[in-house]
């Protein structure tokens, strides 16, 4: 706009300033006229409020070209050359300092006004302030910058369910210049009971160099954050090792409730940390610690489970946190919780899966246990009634042979036929009475046992057999031996049944000798019996029925050569969580 | 004299029993089934039972073993079986003793004598 002016009326401004005074009056623009030399002639009230000044008349009179804030802001040379060369100007948010040295941002426009015969007599300024409308934009772009940011960071906490990868991802996005840009981050856990706080995993620099070195490198060859989250894990990793050794020394109880650690996340609010503000009690340690003043602390919680904290400071630079800091690191550590928790329950739905596949494994196992002990059932059912059908005509064959050598005289021929029948009739009764206890299959009980006093109670039955053939017993039998988890009758009858093994190799006399001890993840049973009689333990039908009879329950019996005169047998069974835990009769 | 009643379905045991026990001068009564067992218990002096367990047919000696212990709770019965297994069935506590089966008569007569003692 050019003002165009008659000579008459320029000669007086004034005239001009009555006419538009009311026009300028209530305009909310700071407004001012200057004659040709820069001299302000007229300002309406909203002037001082924007170059500073209480009362608009004080403004009358300044020259605006030696306005010494007017050239700090270098505004002076656009004023000058308006008045001299009578161009308009516009300057969009230019920085200027008032006299009360309020920063303000203004856009000014300045018009020359014009004699008829075109030379410039002064000119119109327009003055306006646009600090609140710049602060709002920069507000704006900051809150669009920490959505960018946050977008980022959840699409990476997004791309994994891994706890330490998450962990790693929280703690880079803390430091990292296009992330919250804090110089360090400690990140604490809360334990699977909720009793304790603990410090997990950190990241930061150990001084200024190195934080400058990693960074930089970072920004300079990586254009994202998105970009340093998915490649630098790795490599800060192996940078880490004071800060994370640090962080490991930090723990503590969620009973300190006047911890403002503990604080924090119970009250489930980002705060600010100076060692100033807090007792020396509560605090130093911690300080002393983390070797800073002053930290940003940000509870990690999800839905209403406390998952843990973050801490952050800026140990290096010493930048101070601001509020906006806090608020942007506690809305980061709500994304982080619900990433946090999120890999939780993955982690706790894989280990239910596990467990399903497992429980599913064990059905099909089972099953198949099932159909086999059916089948065994039924082998057994017919064995007893075949044992049944044995048993009657060998107490018949013998029972009479032996009636009728009683009344035999040992001169008779049929003496010794008889005593034969009699003799082989109850060699077969033993075989059937083994063969019967071998194939009877008991419950598939499992009790938690004790080899030693099973050991007492086989002995015990027989100890008949043990008087018949004058066996000295002598034991030596470990008092701490680890429990076994076996069917007890089933054990009992590998134990008889070794025993009575032993026993028919033995002499008219002997001493047995009986061992138990724990011998690495085993409980160990061994049997030495001397003198006896010269025999191969590998061929003998009984050795392998007292092998099959232990082998069923996840044990060994091995025959142990020591001298001829001497029998030796060593038994192993596996206590609870050693080997063959799932056999069949062990359960 | 004791009387002793031999409860069996097989022929020649009761052949053999009634021998050895003779012998050993006891008075030997002979049943084959569950009910000849108890009419013969109820009905004849009878001192002790030696009872075998499976009978022919459907019959089981411990029905009959309850039985004699509902007529006479005091009448001695021997349990005498080929399944040396049913020791582990409860219903076997009835009876005073159990033994398997065997062509040596020596632990049957012995256990005889000492219930007969008692």
């Amino acid at each position: 706009m050019e003002i165009q002016l008659t000579s008459e009326k320029i000669s007086s401004l004034d005239l001009l300033i009555e006419q538009l005074k009311d026009i300028f009056l209530e305009i909310p623009v700071g407004i001012f006229i200057c004659d040709q030399k820069g001299e302000v002639k007229y300002v309406n009230k909203f002037f001082p409020r924007v170059l500073g000044g209480s009362r608009p008349e004080d403004s009358i009179g300044i020259n605006v070209l030696e306005l010494e804030n007017i050239k700090a802001a270098g505004m002076d040379a656009n004023f000058k050359q308006t008045l001299e060369q009578g161009e308009p100007f516009s300057i969009e948010r230019v920085k200027y300092k008032s006299i009360w040295e309020k920063e303000v941002y203004l856009s000014i426009r300045a018009t020359p006004i014009k004699e008829k015969s075109g030379s410039t007599c002064g000119l119109i300024g327009f003055l306006e302030d646009e600090t609140d409308k710049v602060k709002l934009e920069e507000g704006l772009k900051q809150k669009i910058a920490e959505l960018f940011i946050i977008d980022e960071v959840e699409k990476v906490l997004g791309s994994t369910l891994n706890l330490n990868e998450i962990l790693e991802i929280v703690l880079i996005a803390v430091t990292a210049g296009q992330g919250l840009g804090f110089n360090r981050a400690f990140l604490m856990l809360m334990d699977e009971k909720g009793t304790y706080l603990e410090g997990k995993m950190a990241i930061g620099p150990s001084n200024r160099e190195e934080a400058y070195r990693i960074w930089n490198n970072l920004s300079q060859q990586y254009q994202s954050l998105e970009d340093i989250l998915k490649s630098y894990r790795s490599a800060l990793d192996q940078k880490n090792i004071e800060v994370n050794q640090i962080v490991q020394k930090i723990r503590v109880s969620i009973r300190e409730k006047d911890n403002p650690l503990i604080q924090s996340v119970l009250d489930k609010q980002a705060r600010y940390l100076d060692e100033a503000n807090y007792p020396p009690s509560f605090t130093s340690s911690l300080f002393e610690t983390i070797g800073a003043r002053k930290l940003a602390l940000a509870p990690l919680i999800s839905v209403d489970k406390i998952e843990g904290l973050i801490l952050a400071d800026n140990f290096v630079t010493g930048k101070e946190i601001k509020e906006e800091d806090l608020k942007l690191l506690q809305i980061f550590a709500h994304h982080a919780g619900s990433a946090i928790e999120r890999s939780r329950l993955y982690q706790r739905l894989e280990q239910k899966l596990m467990e399903l596949e497992e429980a599913n494994r064990k059905i099909a196992e089972n099953s198949q246990r099932m159909i086999k002990m059916e089948r065994l059932q039924a082998i057994e059912e017919v064995t007893f009634q075949v044992a049944h059908e044995l048993r009657n005509p060998m107490t018949i064959i013998g029972g009479f042979a032996r009636s009728i050598l009683k009344k035999t005289s040992p001169q008779d021929e049929n003496y010794k036929s008889l005593e034969i029948i009699a003799s082989q009739t109850e060699r077969m009764e033993d075989l059937l009475t083994n063969f019967l206890d071998y194939v009877y299959v008991p419950e598939n009980t499992v009790e938690e046992l004790d080899l030693n006093q099973s050991l007492e109670q086989s002995l015990e039955l027989l100890k008949g057999e043990l008087k018949e053939k004058r066996i000295y017993l002598m034991k030596n039998l470990h008092t701490q031996l680890p429990k076994l988890h076996l069917n007890p009758e089933l054990l009992s009858s590998s134990l008889v049944n070794t025993l009575r093994y032993m026993l028919s190799n033995s002499s008219s006399s002997g001493s047995l000798y009986i061992t138990t001890q724990p011998f690495e993840k085993q409980v160990s049973l061994t049997f030495s019996l001397m003198p006896v009689n010269s025999i191969l333990p590998e061929k003998s039908s009984s050795f392998s029925l007292a092998s099959t009879l232990i082998g069923n329950l996840g044990g060994t019996l091995k025959y142990k050569p020591e001298d001829k005169a001497r029998l030796c047998l060593e038994i192993n069974f596996f206590p609870k969580g050693g080997k063959d835990e799932q056999h069949p009769n062990r359960g | 004299m004791n009387s002793i009643l031999i409860v069996d379905d097989e022929e020649y045991i009761l052949d053999l029993y009634q021998k050895e026990l003779r012998d050993e001068g006891y008075e030997v009564k002979l049943a084959r089934n569950n009910a000849e067992a108890l009419k013969m218990a109820e009905k004849e002096n009878i001192n002790l039972v030696v009872l075998d367990i499976k009978l022919s047919g459907e019959e089981d000696g411990l029905q009959t073993l309850t039985e004699l212990k509902k007529q006479n709770k005091d009448l001695p019965v021997i349990l005498n079986s080929g399944y040396s297994t049913y020791k582990n069935n409860f219903q076997t506590w009835l009876a005073d003793a159990y033994l398997v089966k065997s062509s040596n008569l020596s632990e049957l007569k012995n256990k005889i004598h000492s219930l007969l003692s008692r």
